[in-house]
């Protein structure tokens, strides 16, 4: 397991090597995808400029999941950008590469391939969402709290991307099924939480858990709430593990593409 | 015209060969439209006061005429532009008999066409069925030929600006960040998320006269003030598509002057 991850930093820091060769390339993207997402703030302040504050949520508030939600998107197309062209490589049969490597295959697939503009989420993100923290003054356990939330929201969002790619070893040509799916997933977690009447709340955070990468985190710590922290480790602990059944039987359907040369 | 017709069906077709694709397409749109009726329906009802700025009826309407268009995917048409620039391909499609442009601008239209009419379709049926029609001034029969035009019009528009984003690649090698502002400037004056009818006045009135508010006019379209602003609506796209039209030929021009193809 060790070996795996060290594998998988080495990996990561190589393929940010290789971006950061092309310099003004790198830098246009990441500035780009920042620029990209203050659309988001806009909206959304525009919104609460003229709703005024629903539930208890401010506009601060809905920074703050924004910021959340930028800074998971941000880590999971960062890091783990290969779960993204997983649909291709068994269209292609270049899947094959990553099975035979002798490290652990979900690693390998991970750090296949790199997504610039992700680093673009991942910055406005963690400077927002760190914003929003020193704005609220949390205490330590808000931010104990505030990060644990965080982390639960990434592996979900992980898990939920490569349960969607994991598609295409079941439908042939799964690539805009599994895309489409993954949109299904995103959208809600980009509406203020405040705004979700309870049933649909629950329902999002739960069976399509979109709202456990954005407004749960921001939820947890305007009521302190660990109750709402453990059902969210529940939630990430149950998705871990179909995740991890549906990559393994998935795993088992592959047929080589016979291309290794 | 009757090359254009038949590029464009023959590219429609070969979309449809993939049923899957359309079917989740579909699926991932009704969800939405379903989603964003009952999130705003909630804030309807948190927020009566959202009534006078524009009736809920309305609102839904107009995000929904969002991304019904939006399956049309000529904003496609930049992407397009990139990746044969950066492949190379670009060189097979100057070979063919009919304009470069042009037949990007076929293809886009051909692979957004069966899921814009299938969305259009659902988009009706659920809200009419759960909402009802949107209160717009004028009888639905003339409404529905005025919509028609504010389309046309506005799809010519969007097709002009995602053009010239396109072609911002001959001299920025990577024409994403473009779309990416381009693209975003017409989701926030297009109403995506949240209808411009909630911002404030001075923005509403820079929404709609904008280039990007102009592209997506069909939503305002859905306002109850829109017989009263048809032809401000259709005079202020049409000077938009002629001031586009004017840039595209301009830089089409020089793009291809500074084509250099490498064989």
């Amino acid at each position: 397991m060790l070996k795996d991850i060290r594998y998988f930093v080495i990996q990561t820091k190589f393929n940010i090597k290789n971006a950061y060769a092309l310099r003004s390339a790198f830098w246009i993207g990441v500035v780009s995808m920042i620029v990209n997402n203050c659309v988001f703030f806009i909206i959304w302040s525009l919104f609460m400029k003229s709703v005024g504050d629903i539930n208890g949520w401010t506009g601060v508030d809905v920074f703050g999941m924004l910021g959340v939600s930028m800074f998971i998107y941000g880590i999971t197309f960062g890091f783990f950008h290969g779960v993204v062209d997983l649909p291709q490589m068994i269209v292609r049969g270049s899947f094959d590469n990553v099975l035979i490597s002798p490290v652990n295959s979900f690693f390998k697939l991970a750090t296949s391939s790199f997504l610039v503009t992700a680093y673009g989420d991942l910055l406005l993100g963690a400077v927002v969402f760190l914003s929003y923290g020193i704005y609220l003054q949390f205490s330590l356990y808000t931010w104990l709290l505030y990060v644990l939330a965080i982390i639960f929201g990434a592996i979900v969002f992980l898990c939920i991307r490569l349960l969607c790619s994991l598609i295409s070893f079941f439908i042939y040509d799964g690539d805009n099924i599994s895309n489409q799916l993954f949109e299904i997933f995103l959208r809600p977690g980009l509406y203020p939480g405040a705004i979700f009447p309870i049933k649909l709340k629950t329902f999002f955070m739960t069976l399509v858990p979109a709202l456990l990468t954005s407004a749960i985190p921001v939820d947890i710590i305007k009521t302190n709430s660990l109750k709402l922290l453990s059902l969210s480790l529940l939630v990430t602990s149950i998705w871990i593990l179909i995740t991890f059944l549906v990559y393994k039987i998935a795993l088992r359907r592959y047929e080589s593409g016979n291309l290794l040369r | 015209m009757y090359k254009g017709l038949y590029y464009i069906y023959i590219v429609a077709k070969n979309t449809v060969e993939n049923k899957n694709k359309l079917i989740f397409q579909m699926i991932n749109h009704t969800l939405f439209l379903l989603f964003s009726l009952f999130l705003y329906k909630n804030v309807y009802e948190i927020s009566p006061g959202l009534k006078e700025k524009i009736p809920f009826v309305n609102a839904i309407w107009s995000m929904s005429i969002y991304f019904v268009v939006f399956w049309l995917a000529l904003r496609n048409i930049e992407r397009s532009f990139r990746d044969d620039i950066k492949t190379g391909n670009i060189e097979l499609y100057l070979l063919r008999p009919i304009n470069y442009v042009w037949q990007k601008v076929f293809i886009q239209i051909g692979q957004g066409l069966i899921p814009f009419f299938v969305s259009l379709t659902l988009a009706v049926i659920i809200n009419y069925l759960l909402v009802g029609m949107p209160v717009v001034g004028m009888s639905y029969f003339v409404w529905f030929f005025a919509l028609l035009v504010i389309f046309i019009l506005s799809q010519i528009l969007m097709c002009l600006i995602f053009i010239l984003c396109g072609l911002s690649g001959f001299w920025l090698q990577n024409s994403e960040p473009t779309y990416f502002v381009v693209s975003k400037f017409i989701m926030i004056f297009g109403g995506a998320w949240v209808p411009v009818a909630f911002f404030p006045k001075t923005l509403q009135v820079i929404a709609e006269f904008s280039p990007f508010g102009a592209s997506m006019a069909l939503s305002y379209a859905m306002y109850p003030n829109f017989a009263d602003r048809f032809w401000i609506l259709v005079l202020n796209i049409s000077f938009w598509i002629l001031f586009s039209l004017f840039f595209v030929h301009l830089v089409s021009k020089r793009a291809i002057k500074k084509l250099s193809v490498n064989g």
